[in-house]
């Protein structure tokens, strides 16, 4: 074919173009480290980077969010912990009290140590995180958790129940702390139960607490509480005998009765009723409703028993027995609470290590999908430099040739 | 028997000539548009020697229509790839990325969300809200810039058609008058006739017949007449219809003027056309999509949280409302319709454009425009009537009409869309506003001694009978829920705010369960807008509040609902649904990135391959066409030796005649 002049120029000269334009482009591979530029090179891989990369942020977030609610929830579990030691010598100073005749003395020192014991736990309860949040406030933060009201003397949980979740992966929220109304609020205070005689007097001391708290449990009617109620039947004879009836006053399952003493006990379901009056006199068993007592408060109690001269070592057991039970309630409840927290903990550990290594996998792949592979880029850049020598060479050998050279 | 000398001297005029002209080629070699040439020796029949010589040019037309051809798809091949390679840079590029703008806004959200109280988080929050706005903003004006620059360069490319019309229809007078003088035309004249027609082909798509006494016909594909030997047409630009901002094109010829659809003319023209017109509109709508789809989510989700004011929350964003634009065939062009988005029904907004037709004075169909399907809503998707204002519920619009009166064929363009994500913008100022904590606290009363736990179960809405905005919760609004258990069965009673209490509605477990109490309540109770669950074993007697969140400011629970938006589907993909409609809004980002570039990539490969063709019969013609210097330095040689050959002749001659004269003297 006749080629004119023009096109040998032409063509030599587009060829060195598009070369150019190659080792620019690989180039800047090379040096920005990116495959692409343009969503128009690869326009699914670029999509594929964009969801990458979505989820690679989210990823960091996730992290980031579970570092701060460990952090916080360390925060609760040394304050926990705190309360728990100071709950469990204030334990140890009721089972004295419980053991012993003290002085007055020694009661009003063990009264100090019990106040002091009950402000320590008052302001850890009331315990502020690094923001100034009271921590178990539950969502009113900016309410202090525990106060005392001046009216009634007894100290009230001023928050609510509400407790935030942090999404710490996809799919996994822990909740990041836990409300007073929970862990101190919420506890149940000692069983009782309450006599009332036709004539004399009637004492119900608890003397197994628990067996009596399993009766209570399984007897008590919270709709109608008059069904759970029991009546002592006393009557005259040879000798004098009693039987305990049910709120029918239909005979228990099996009876329970024998033989009546006045002012001796009838033991009956952990409970020891103590009758004064002379045969012939009844008595109805009310089981009190079950209540909730938050540690402050049993602390007040035993407190003001302590320093009040006119209750003696007989007065102050119900209120020792009312003490020990909510303080043991009180423990066994943030120690569940602090079991909770290891546990919330270790979920944590467990979503960070999946969450860490799927970032491993996903920043892999999005290098894979939109990093320069240097190896690949680098030789063909030689491969590109020798075309474009090559282009130079015969450009030069090409447009050298002229008949006029010649003539 | 002819005369040595005349045959000599014939001779050395025919090889001048030939030395000319090859000069002229060697001359011109870099002269745009230069056709080589050729002469024609013609021998003497009568006397001998050489009777005639002639210029010619050495052209294939086919070639040269086949160049010509090739032009105009190049041009248009390569004027689109050039601007949509603008606008896919502008959507890659990694500043004005709306995948990290998400990606970023979300964390926010995370970060205000593990210290729902710290003004400082918040503050960064709204921060990043905004600047998700601003680069919708940004990218958004890139786009409507690109476009304006696209409209305002279809008037300069047709001025330049003009003057490109006018020159082929001097420059065809011109030949004819050439041709009606001895020795025609010149080849330079023609050159240049055929580079005007050249560079017209670069704008418009055309035709060349070669008409009468050398003059040339050059008409669009289509037909219509762009110069007809010396009359030749004019384009105009004139304001489009019904979108008076566009432009749009209207031709003239000989007095009478005509509309021209732009997009049909080929050339540079159409690609300016067609990507004003299908391109980045597309790409515009697209992002308003996008844009309403994020900011109406935001709204509603705010709108169910309460505030750090301990008010309901109110819109983060104010989403943009636009004008209908009205066809110049209308009644009253003034009458037009206004749309706004439904707010709460972002995820049913497409980026379809809409057409109202008016049927009659009050009725009207509205159809969606899209992909070039053209689709009537159905009637039953419309609520409300005319005079007034209609709702599209099921395309999240809202379309108010300019007071009657209307006449049927009255028609509307509506775009809703195409401007939204330029003028979305962020009314919120304070970031106390933002409303992290959820509106309705449930707790269980703390005299409870079962572990029976109330559950909130999601707000949906914060306009219902039972919100007010002084109070909180209104006394009708269910606040308690009581057990009793009197009759064996636990029956979670369910009452109101009044004192004493009424009871609205109870559920009997078995057969109902703790789940889901407001909609399982017998009698039925309306829905206040919240819903709670019991779980466990509640006791006879327990209560169990339900209330507005006074003070709650440390509750996330809206906040976390904010930050899930991320994984929710929030999107629609088209009009026309099909199965699963919805996606993200980050792959909605993801889908309108990598279909920008699909579509760059294919106008690319286009132009490639458009080069590529355009270089092929460039070829072809230059190869007929094209001066090769090695031939002419070689007719040179010849044309200088066979002139000195007929010098000889001529010398010869004079040897002969002088000879004759020796003889005789």
């Amino acid at each position: 074919m006749r080629i004119s002049t023009n096109q040998i120029f032409h063509a030599s000269t587009a060829n060195m173009a598009s070369s150019t334009s190659n080792i620019v482009k690989t180039q800047h591979q090379l040096t920005s480290g990116e495959r692409y530029q343009l969503a128009s090179e690869d326009p699914t891989g670029f999509a594929k980077t964009n969801r990458l990369s979505e989820v690679i942020e989210a990823n960091k977030q996730y992290i980031k969010n579970s570092t701060l609610v460990t952090g916080g929830l360390s925060v609760e579990e040394s304050t926990l912990d705190k309360i728990q030691i100071a709950i469990d010598r204030a334990r140890t100073l009721a089972i004295t009290v419980n053991n012993g005749t003290l002085s007055s003395k020694e009661r009003a020192s063990i009264a100090t140590e019990v106040e002091g014991l009950q402000s320590e736990i008052y302001d850890l309860m009331n315990a502020r995180n690094a923001s100034g949040d009271f921590i178990f406030s539950g969502s009113q933060s900016n309410m202090q958790a525990f106060a005392k009201n001046p009216a009634t003397g007894r100290y009230v949980f001023q928050g609510d129940g509400v407790t935030n979740q942090i999404q710490i992966s996809p799919s996994v929220f822990v909740q990041q702390g836990d409300s007073g109304l929970d862990i101190f609020e919420k506890v149940p205070a000692r069983y009782t139960a309450t006599g009332v005689p036709s004539a004399g007097t009637i004492k119900v001391e608890i003397t197994a607490q628990e067996q009596f708290d399993n009766y209570h449990k399984a007897s008590y009617d919270f709709a109608n509480p008059a069904n759970s109620q029991l009546n002592v039947v006393t009557t005259p004879g040879a000798p004098d005998t009693f039987v305990i009836l049910d709120a029918s006053n239909n005979p228990l399952t099996p009876p329970i009765s024998g033989n009546f003493v006045p002012g001796q006990a009838i033991e009956f379901a952990g409970m020891a009723i103590t009758l004064d009056g002379v045969a012939g006199t009844t008595a109805q068993i009310d089981l009190d409703p079950p209540s909730n007592e938050n540690v402050l408060n049993h602390l007040e109690d035993f407190k003001n028993a302590l320093k009040d001269p006119t209750v003696d070592q007989a007065d102050l057991q119900p209120i020792l027995k009312d003490v020990t039970v909510g303080l043991k309630n009180s423990a066994d409840s943030i120690l569940g609470v602090i079991g909770e927290i290891g546990s919330r903990i270790n979920t944590m550990k467990r979503v960070e290590a999946s969450n860490s290594s799927f970032d491993i996998l996903n920043q892999e792949a999005r290098a894979r999908l939109s990093e320069t592979d240097y190896a690949e880029a680098s030789a063909k850049l030689a491969q590109q430099e020798m075309a474009m020598q090559v282009a130079y060479s015969t450009f030069n050998k090409v447009t050298s040739l002229s008949l006029f050279d010649y003539v | 028997m002819a005369d040595l000398l005349q045959i000599g001297t014939s001779g050395i005029n025919a090889f001048q000539r030939m030395l000319a002209t090859t000069g002229n080629n060697i001359s011109n070699i870099n002269t745009e548009g230069y056709t080589r040439q050729r002469n024609i020796a013609v021998s003497d029949q009568f006397n001998a020697g050489v009777s005639g010589i002639v210029d010619r040019r050495v052209l294939d037309q086919f070639a040269q229509s086949e160049m010509r051809r090739d032009t105009s798809i190049n041009a248009y091949a390569q004027a689109l790839s050039f601007e949509l390679q603008r606008t896919d840079a502008m959507m890659s590029d990694k500043a004005n990325n709306l995948g990290t703008a998400f990606d970023s806004t979300y964390q926010s959200v995370h970060t205000a969300n593990d210290d729902p109280t710290s003004l400082d988080t918040r503050q960064l929050m709204l921060g990043e809200l905004k600047s998700l706005i601003s680069t919708y903003n940004m990218l958004a004006k890139n786009y409507s810039e690109q476009e304006k620059t696209v409209n305002k360069e279809i008037g300069t490319e047709v001025s330049e058609i003009n003057a490109l019309i006018k020159n082929v229809g001097e420059l065809n007078k011109e030949v004819m008058q050439a041709n009606n003088l001895p020795g025609g035309a010149s080849g330079a004249l023609l050159d240049h006739r055929d580079e005007a027609i050249r560079l017209l082909a670069e704008k418009v798509d055309i035709n060349v017949i070669d008409g009468k006494s050398g003059a040339v016909q050059v008409m669009l594909r289509n037909g219509d007449p762009l110069v007809t030997g010396i009359e030749y047409s004019q384009f105009q630009v004139v304001n489009g219809n019904p979108d008076g901002r566009k432009s749009d094109l209207e031709y003239s010829i000989a007095g009478v003027s005509a509309g021209i659809n732009g997009t049909k003319a080929g050339g540079k023209l159409a690609a300016l056309f067609d990507f004003r017109d299908q391109e980045i509109g597309k790409v515009r709508n697209s992002m308003g999509q996008l844009a309403i789809a994020i900011t109406d989510a935001f709204n509603t989700q705010n709108r169910l949280g309460m505030d750090l004011d301990g008010n309901i929350g109110g819109d983060i964003f104010q989403l943009p409302t636009t004008t209908s634009h009205n066809y110049a065939s209308n009644s009253d062009t003034s009458k037009g319709i206004t749309s706004s988005f439904l707010p709460g029904l972002g995820s049913a907004v497409t980026a379809a454009d809409y057409e109202v037709r008016m049927t009659g004075a009050n009725s009207f169909e509205v159809y969606a425009l899209e992909n070039g399907q053209r689709s009537l809503i159905p009637a039953g998707d419309i609520v409300g009537a005319l005079p007034g204002s209609i709702e599209i519920p099921s395309h999240g619009l809202k379309f108010d009409f300019d007071p009657p009166p209307y006449v049927a064929g009255d028609k509307f363009l509506v775009q809703p869309t195409r401007d939204a994500a330029d003028l979305i913008d962020i009314s919120m100022v304070r970031p106390e506003e933002l409303a992290l904590a959820s509106p309705i606290r449930v707790d269980a009363s703390a005299s409870n001694t079962s572990k029976a736990h109330i559950e909130l179960e999601g707000v949906t809405a914060t306009d219902t009978y039972a919100f007010n905005a002084t109070t909180g919760l209104t006394a009708a609004a269910p606040q308690q829920v009581l057990i009793n258990t009197s009759g064996g069965n636990i029956v979670y009673e369910i009452y109101d705010g009044n004192s004493p209490a009424n009871l609205l509605g109870s559920v009997t477990s078995p057969p109902g369960t703790g789940e889901n109490l407001l909609a399982n309540a017998v009698p039925a109770i309306t829905d206040p807008g919240y819903e709670i669950s019991l779980t466990g074993n509640p006791l006879h007697g327990e209560t169990f509040s339900i209330g507005f969140n006074d003070n709650g400011f440390a509750d996330n629970s809206n906040g976390l609902k904010m930050a899930d938006l991320q994984n929710q589907s929030l999107m629609r993909k088209n009009v026309v649904a099909s199965g699963d409609n919805l996606m993200t809004l980050h792959e909605g980002f993801s889908r309108m990135q990598s279909s920008i570039g699909e579509r760059t990539g294919n106008a690319i490969v286009a132009a490639q391959a458009s080069v590529a063709k355009l270089d092929q019969s460039t070829n072809w013609h230059e190869s007929v066409s094209g001066v090769n210097l090695d031939e002419e330095a070689s007719n040179l040689l010849k044309f200088q030796q066979s002139y000195s050959a007929a010098a000889q002749i001529v010398s010869a001659a004079r040897a002969t005649f002088d000879t004759l004269l020796n003889a005789a003297r």
